[in-house]
């Protein structure tokens, strides 16, 4: 019977515990972390009745904890991550609101800019427009500003959040290191401490939100925890603290330190997950990128602009100067010395921008590996691409380029490991402005005009007159004349002086112009060259004249190799191309293949001068060009005949040449000039002349040199040679040709140019021709040109009297240069005659430093051995247009109308939609580069939202999961509930029972 | 699966969250008409919406200068319409002028109102337009582009440039006329000279007057610009104000040292040159040669011939007369040319200004679908959302009415 009392007990025991804990499990339902425990019951061992085993009831054995371990580290991971998103939504999201509003973005600002820009060349000379550029300008600096200023609060918001999370991350280590000393002991007594291991599991989630955590269970029960790439932050009850402190490389970020015994160890770059990964994530994956790309705009806006403006003249005539400020006011700034740097003193260095449009939007470091501290390398942070390396330069002061920055170290030492960083882009924007106080200012007038001469005779004119890169930086004299020495020739002279018109060095000189092609007079860049072929075969004409009828006469071009060496920026050869010419080729067909070629451009033309002496009786003499024989008969503008003159005429035959369909389609064209024709075939084919008539008539044909005489000492003036019939007189006599005749010159000269004039007149008096002889002066010296082709080849002086001007030293030396002439004769004939094949000339410009030879030895074919390229660029360039004739000029100088010129305003506006800033990503204009700006940090927040929202639901499953295990049903609870009560109840019912049988006992006595 | 109470009535609660969500979203579409609200909702299209903008902006600037760019050639326009009257009616003057009947104090009349006629030519080819800028100036439009020189002639002020506007990406167009071909550089076919100051810039003709006396000896030098250096009085013993004459082409000196003083006049390459007023010593005077003249001093030229001859028989008289009119009909077609020319820009003027509107209107529509929303969808789009939340709060609402303790 006691048995039965005590099988009642043991129940009723038993079955409080259980209500007792159900009980606890509906008061702990919805507290977070609970896992619902249940009271393990056994049967109490029985006992040996002698009839058998007889039960002794119910023994409590456990209350356990239903938990599973594995989905509690599952869900810690789980909360890891999406805390890490969801921290990185937060701040991303807030760059996506800031660009969403047209009210905050910067597009409405640039176009405004522009805008006013664009109406500013309705009316350059209006100060309120002017003005108005002014304020827009102000208004786009404030905007940017701003939007830089709201980005970088996102960064220091991360910054906080990461300063408070780790603050909580070290109480929960601390909370941790408690937990486990409880857990451990509790466990020593035997017994299972749910309600420390739920305390745990809580407090170890709310870790996994801050930071990304790894555990490791000991023996006796206690809990490790690690972060970032292993490092310790609770083992058993020893505790390491983190701590936030300002970066020594960026003041303006934050690393992440573990505070060691001796030194702190950054763990910043190893830390992933929860809030603080995820505010790190963004500092250094969206923030960084952005204020680098809002910066570059700043700089590309600023250098666009004001070098524009340095290229124009303000409203007082004056070169203008910087709009907004400059973009290397900052270039000390740039450079952050790295606060654990050992040197006592820091090296001087600034960072200055050299190109914008090479930059990419980050930031550099520069590191010096070396232990003893003699290299360098430098790299971009966004991608951890080292840009420049190498040995550290000895020589103070010293450059680096690299990314369209140049680093210039001014003074001073560098020891191993010291590091600086690079803010390339972002300094310049905190303290850009618009430093522009007065409208007038602005320059929208161009620095330069070109000017035709009133006299010139052609049709030529000027168009596109623009300056380029680089105008700034020329400081040469921007006043120029070009002239046209004949109708395809020209040359550019120093028109500083319009009284002395100076040569170029290098001189500018037999520069080739294709009538009626617009053509560019000068360089684009500065790295452009020309190459004038200058061999004795260019533009040769066939030794002998041969007879009509046979081979057609072949051109004077003979084998030769032309290199064309390639070179990268830094002068270095890359590879070599080469043009075979082969003999008889046609200058055309040459330029053509050199066009073919990267990087060259070729002209090609042909000229030859001829003068017709035709004798008007016998067989009338006629000629054929290239095929075409010139029988016709010409029309006078009022499209009326012209009968054919006898003897012919060179006017006459100019016409005919002229007027001619055939020859125009083959691009030869013929111009009068003194004392002949000049042919031209402006495409560089071979022109072929062929030659007809009596024998008295004759045809010249030539190059353009003519005769030339030149003393070799200067004129020592004052000459006093006495009145006219003095001894004193210089009297001497001329043949061009046509015999000797007596030539007198007497009076005083002041000057060689007083000389030169009298001399030519009086030989012109005595040659009865004016215009025969020129004599001119060069360097001091006197130099006869006889200026008609062919008359003959050279200038005959004899029966010198007094010699003032060293004529007898130039005659003994032969100082005669004659130019080619063939004489071609009439073969009595009208169907037999000469003909010869005159070759042409070529012109090479060579872009990006690509630079020509030849293998001639000496003087040559096309190209002599020491053909020597010609820089002309000038900062501007100018193109004509039509065709100009011989002598016609044109000068640029500085211009003096600016109030209603825009045309360096125009330029300004073309920045708009300009290709200038993206570097290695690809050249974009700013507009784009912005727009990309805004995709980028539109993706990068529509990932990271998709990504946070897929996090939450594997944490709801992973959450649903465990609580499927561990969570408290109140239903089943109810039912546990009743169940337990009724247990209860007859547990009860036994031990009534039980007292029933004793009392049953009893009242038996 | 075994479901806990609070992961119930999580998840209950988590999902009207989110439907709340999704339905102040939509509310937000509706209220601001935008499907596009934050560049994150399509980064791709919020590219574009910002392009799109751009063109839309830029086509608008455009045509703001194109209206700009009509309205200074309409001015100019009308301008050229009134010269080519007067034109007109300085011709049939001249021509009546030229008539054997008319006698010398008809001519003396015409002459009258040819001379009346060179003011009213003046005042239109000094007009200004309404930003008070001279109209055939040139760049330099504060400038007044002929004014009356010292020796009686009217010289042009203004540059050889015309002023363009951007009208397209890349496309500019002249919106002024240049006042130096049309009306300052006709060919004359008479030799003519113009005096300027050493640098070639301003007039001089203050300082020098030149009379051509020798039209062959003149011919030689054509095109080509004399520069009168004057030169330190020492070079001359005794010492006297001198200058030198200098082909500023060759480079060559036609006469050195020629003793000047104010008032005295020296003969060079068939012209008498008269020297107003001596210069500094370095100082120099430019006299350009050509055979062009400007349209005020050819119509001068007709009243001044007119009064000088009394009898219009002479062969002379004949002679400047056809040439007067070969002149003026230069002037009207060099006009007339220009006012094509006019024309053809008010039609390019035309064209970029419809394609303008053309491209704003696409790109608005383009604009409009890229951002704007459809009503229609999103108002249903919200209604079904309603009452899904709705559904999701009613049944949440049962099921968390159900215990088991209500029972027990």
């Amino acid at each position: 019977m006691s048995g039965l009392l005590s099988v009642g007990v043991s129940g009723l025991k038993a079955y409080q515990a259980q209500l007792q804990t159900t009980g606890n499990n509906v008061a702990n339902a919805t507290v977070e972390g609970y896992s619902r425990q249940r009271v393990t019951m056994g049967t109490s061992p029985s006992v040996n009745a002698g009839v058998g085993y007889l039960g002794t009831g119910v023994t409590i054995q456990d209350v356990e904890r239903i938990a599973n371990e594995y989905l509690e580290a599952q869900m810690q991971s789980d909360r890891s991550v999406h805390s890490d998103l969801s921290m990185q939504r937060e701040l991303v999201s807030q760059l996506d609101e800031l660009l969403a509003a047209e009210s905050t973005g910067l597009a409405t600002r640039m176009q405004a800019f522009f805008n006013a820009l664009e109406s500013a060349s309705q009316d350059p000379g209006s100060i309120p427009v002017r003005q108005l550029v002014i304020s827009e300008a102000e208004a786009l600096v404030n905007r940017l500003q701003t939007i830089y200023a709201r980005v970088d609060d996102v960064r220091s918001a991360a910054s906080s959040e990461i300063e408070s999370a780790v603050s909580q991350v070290n109480q929960k280590a601390d909370t941790l290191a408690k937990l486990n000393q409880d857990i451990s002991v509790a466990l020593g007594k035997g017994y299972s401490p749910n309600d420390l291991l739920d305390e745990r599991d809580r407090v170890l989630s709310e870790l996994a939100e801050l930071i990304s955590i790894q555990t490791v269970e000991q023996n006796d029960g206690s809990l490790n925890v690690f972060i970032g790439s292993g490092q310790s932050l609770v083992v058993g009850q020893s505790v390491s603290r983190l701590d936030v402190i300002r970066s020594p490389s960026d003041p303006t970020r934050v690393d992440v330190v573990r505070i060691g015994y001796n030194a702190n160890q950054v763990i910043t770059d190893s830390i992933t997950g929860g809030q603080i990964g995820g505010a790190l994530t963004v500092q250094r994956e969206v923030i960084d990128e952005a204020l680098s790309t809002l910066g570059i705009i700043g700089l590309a806006i600023a250098d666009q602009i004001n070098q524009a403006q340095k290229r124009g003249l303000d409203l007082n005539g004056v070169a203008g100067v910087d709009l907004f400020s400059d973009v290397n006011s900052v270039a000390d700034q740039r450079i952050i010395v790295n606060t654990e740097n050992t040197s006592p003193i820091s090296p001087e260095m600034s960072v200055t921008v050299s190109d914008v449009s090479l930059m990419t939007a980050s930031n550099y470091e520069l590191v010096i590996p070396d232990p003893l501290g003699g290299t360098y390398e430098i790299t971009r942070l966004s991608d951890g691409v080292v840009v420049a390396q190498g040995a550290m330069p000895g020589e103070r002061p010293f450059e680096l380029n690299f990314d369209g920055l140049t680093l210039h170290v001014r003074q001073g030492v560098f020891n191993s490991q010291d590091r600086f960083m690079i803010d390339a882009t972002s300094s310049y924007l905190q303290s850009m402005q618009v430093v522009m106080k007065h409208p007038e200012s602005l320059a929208f007038a161009s620095p330069l005009e070109a000017v035709q001469f009133d006299g010139n005779s052609g049709v030529a004119e000027v168009v596109d007159l623009t300056t380029l890169d680089g105008y700034e930086d020329q400081t040469n004299d921007r006043s120029l004349l070009v002239e046209f020495t004949s109708p395809t020739r020209y040359r550019i002279l120093d028109y500083s002086d319009p009284l002395n018109p100076k040569s170029l060095n290098p001189p500018l000189e037999n520069l080739l112009y294709i009538p009626g092609e617009q053509t560019s007079l000068f360089a684009n860049s500065p790295t452009d060259q020309i190459y004038v072929s200058d061999g004795i075969n260019a533009g040769a004409i066939s030794l002998s004249a041969q007879a009509t009828g046979g081979d057609a006469p072949q051109n004077r071009i003979i084998n030769e190799q032309l290199s064309l060496a390639y070179r990268n920026e830094n002068g270095v050869l890359q590879y070599t191309q080469t043009i075979d010419v082969v003999a008889g080729d046609q200058a055309s067909t040459i330029a053509a293949r050199l066009n073919a070629l990267e990087g060259v451009t070729a002209k090609a033309v042909t000229e030859v001068s001829i003068y017709l002496d035709d004798s008007g009786d016998g067989i009338d003499s006629s000629l054929v060009v290239n095929g075409v024989a010139l029988t016709g008969i010409v029309y006078d503008d009022d499209a009326i005949e012209v009968e054919r003159p006898i003897p012919m005429t060179h006017d006459y035959l100019t016409d005919l040449i002229n007027q001619d369909a055939d020859l125009k389609a083959m691009g030869i064209q013929a111009y009068a000039e003194d004392g002949g024709i000049k042919i031209v075939s402006s495409v560089g084919d071979d022109i072929v002349l062929e030659f007809y008539g009596d024998e008295n008539d004759r045809l010249l044909v030539g190059q353009d040199a003519r005769p030339q005489l030149k003393t070799d000492v200067a004129i020592n003036v004052p000459i006093d040679l006495g009145l006219e019939g003095s001894a004193n007189n210089f009297t001497f006599d001329i043949d061009v040709g046509f015999g000797s005749q007596p030539v007198v010159v007497a009076g005083r000269f002041e000057t060689a140019d007083e000389a030169a004039l009298a001399l030519e007149s009086a030989i012109g008096n005595a040659l009865q021709d004016p215009d025969l002889v020129s004599v001119s002066v060069e360097d001091g010296r006197l130099v006869l040109t006889q200026t008609r082709l062919g008359v003959d080849q050279s200038i005959q002086i004899s029966n010198l009297n007094n010699d003032p001007f060293g004529f007898e030293t130039a005659q003994a030396q032969g100082a005669v240069s004659a130019g080619e002439v063939l004489e071609l004769t009439g073969q009595n004939s009208p169907d037999n005659g000469l003909s010869v094949a005159i070759a042409g000339s070529l012109q090479v410009s060579t872009r990006n430093g690509v630079t020509l030879s030849s293998d001639a030895i000496g003087a040559g074919n096309l190209f002599s051995h020491a053909t020597e390229a010609i820089s002309n660029f000038t900062g501007f360039n100018f193109a004509l247009g039509g065709s100009p004739n011989s002598d016609d000029k044109f000068i640029v100088r500085t211009n003096t109308s600016v109030e209603g010129d825009n045309r360096n305003l125009l330029t300004m506006i073309r920045v708009k939609d300009a290709s200038v800033v993206g570097g290695a990503q690809g050249l974009r204009s700013i507009s784009d580069y912005y727009g990309v700006f805004v995709e980028e940090i539109g993706s990068k927040t529509n990932q990271v939202a998709t990504n946070q929202e897929a996090a939450q639901s594997i944490l709801n499953q992973s959450q649903a999961l465990r609580e499927s295990i561990s969570g408290v049903n109140l239903d089943e609870e109810a039912a546990n509930l009743v169940l337990y009560q009724q247990a209860y109840g007859a547990s009860s019912r036994v031990i009534s029972v039980a007292r029933d049988l004793f009392n049953q006992l009893l009242e038996i006595f | 699966m075994r479901v806990s109470t609070m992961q119930m009535f999580r998840m209950g609660s988590q999902s009207i969250v989110e439907l709340n969500s999704q339905n102040q979203r939509t509310q937000e579409q509706i209220s601001t008409g935008k499907k596009l609200i934050r560049p994150s909702d399509d980064p791709v299209a919020a590219t574009r919406v910002l392009q799109v903008n751009s063109d839309i902006n830029a086509s608008k600037q455009y045509q703001d200068n194109i209206g700009a760019a009509r309205n200074r050639l309409g001015i100019a326009d009308g301008v050229l319409d009134g010269i080519t009257d007067v034109l007109q009616r300085v011709r049939d003057l001249t021509l009546s002028a030229n008539n054997g009947s008319t006698t010398y104090q008809d001519r003396l009349y015409y002459a009258r109102e040819i001379e009346t006629r060179v003011e009213e030519l003046a005042s239109l080819l000094n007009t200004k337009d309404t930003s008070n800028n001279y109209l055939f100036s040139g760049y330099n439009t504060t400038q007044l582009p002929f004014v009356t020189a010292a020796d009686g002639g009217y010289i042009y002020q203004g540059d050889q440039s015309e002023r363009e506007v951007n009208i397209a990406a890349g496309t500019d167009i002249s919106i002024s006329v240049d006042g130096y071909s049309l009306f300052a550089s006709i060919e004359t076919g008479l030799p003519n000279v113009s005096i300027k100051t050493g640098d070639g810039r301003a007039d001089a003709s203050d300082k020098l007057r030149v009379d051509i006396v020798d039209e062959e000896k003149y011919a030689e030098l054509e095109g080509d610009n004399l520069q009168l250096r004057f030169n330190s009085p020492l070079e001359l013993d005794p010492a006297e104000e001198n200058l030198s004459v200098i082909n500023a082409r060759t480079g060559e000196v036609i006469a050195s040292n020629v003793p000047v003083t104010d008032g005295s006049s020296f003969e060079v390459a068939g012209m008498t040159m008269f020297v107003r007023r001596t210069l500094d010593a370095g100082e120099s005077i430019m006299v350009e040669t050509t055979q062009q003249d400007n349209l005020l001093n050819i119509v001068s030229s007709i009243f001044q011939s007119l009064r000088l001859e009394e009898d219009n028989s002479s062969e002379a008289f004949q002679l400047g007369i056809e040439r007067a009119i070969a002149q003026v009909d230069a002037g009207i077609e060099s006009v007339l040319d220009a006012r094509t020319s006019i024309g053809t820009r008010l039609g390019v003027l035309d064209t970029a200004e419809s394609i303008h509107q053309q491209s704003e209107l696409a790109n608005k529509k383009i604009l409009s679908e890229l951002q704007d929303l459809d009503y229609a969808e999103a108002v249903s789009q919200l209604s079904f959302e309603t009452f899904v939340l709705e559904a999701a709060q009613s049944s949440f609402a049962q099921i968390s009415r159900l215990s088991l303790f209500d029972l027990i």
